[in-house]
């Protein structure tokens, strides 16, 4: 008969994929300080933040991430080197389904689609990856969708957001989700 | 300015760091959204820690040391 604790004598490495089914948007308008990095000198120190965004100073009502839901298992967040030889950076493209075409969602989607912005994203081992920066600030590249055409179908928008950076950032500051009063 | 964590949890826990904002903070690393801190509760309190929390630790105290007990007298046989 088998023995179900041989099988799992020896865990897999926890790895798995896709994203959460909640992220952030801040415009970076209300950013005062963004979070510095780690002076830590451990493995993947150099990626990580130290401290926390700052939003004083945004105006009442703002100074605070937005939070936003996901469809589940339709995101992802993804990286790639572009650039010449001695001048190569990393493209972050952040997707991410909005499940509905209700004004809601076409109400967000419109106001994000010009706003230069930072997008906290987590994974599903949780880490939280910063997408755009005060001054490399993340943009909406694609908004696609709309009503499917059948039972079968999707009735949701799609969205790409896209943003250049020389050093991808894992933030391990809070989320302040309160409006500056 | 800075957060304050309630009363309650004086002595057991404390900001790593000065928290501006909030007080409403979202986790989702940890697994814990809309998390009050002016008024944690230390069950969330324990729970951020143990899942890896860098904002929040456990306040260690030492134990006051223990008198050190006389040693026998040598027997001298």
């Amino acid at each position: 008969m088998c023995v179900i604790a041989n099988l799992t004598a020896v865990p897999c490495a926890a790895n798995a994929p896709g994203i959460k089914t909640t992220a952030y948007i801040v415009p970076v308008s209300e950013i005062t300080a963004e979070p510095g990095w780690s002076t830590g000198t451990s493995e993947g120190d150099y990626v990580k933040t130290s401290g926390n965004y700052d939003f004083t100073g945004a105006g009442v009502g703002k100074g605070y991430f937005r939070s936003f839901p996901i469809l589940v298992d339709t995101g992802s967040y993804a990286l790639s080197g572009v650039g010449g030889k001695g001048s190569k950076t990393f493209k972050e493209t952040f997707t991410f389904t909005l499940q509905g075409l209700n004004a809601e969602q076409l109400e967000f989607a419109t106001r994000m689609l010009n706003i230069p912005a930072a997008f906290l994203v987590t994974d599903k081992v949780g880490v939280v990856h910063v997408i755009g920066h005060k001054d490399e600030a993340a943009f909406v590249t694609t908004v696609e969708g709309g009503t499917g055409d059948g039972p079968e179908g999707d009735r949701t928008l799609v969205v790409t957001v896209e943003a250049y950076t020389a050093r991808p950032m894992v933030y391990l500051g809070t989320i302040d989700t309160t409006p500056n009063v | 300015m800075s957060l304050k964590l309630p009363d309650a949890l004086s002595g057991k826990y404390r900001l790593t760091q000065p928290v501006k904002g909030g007080p409403v903070f979202d986790f989702p690393a940890q697994g814990l959204y809309k998390v009050n801190l002016t008024t944690l509760s230390e069950s969330h309190a324990e729970l951020l820690v143990q899942r890896g929390c860098t904002i929040l630790e456990r306040v260690v105290t030492k134990e006051p040391a223990k008198p050190k007990e006389p040693k026998a007298p040598a027997s001298g046989e």
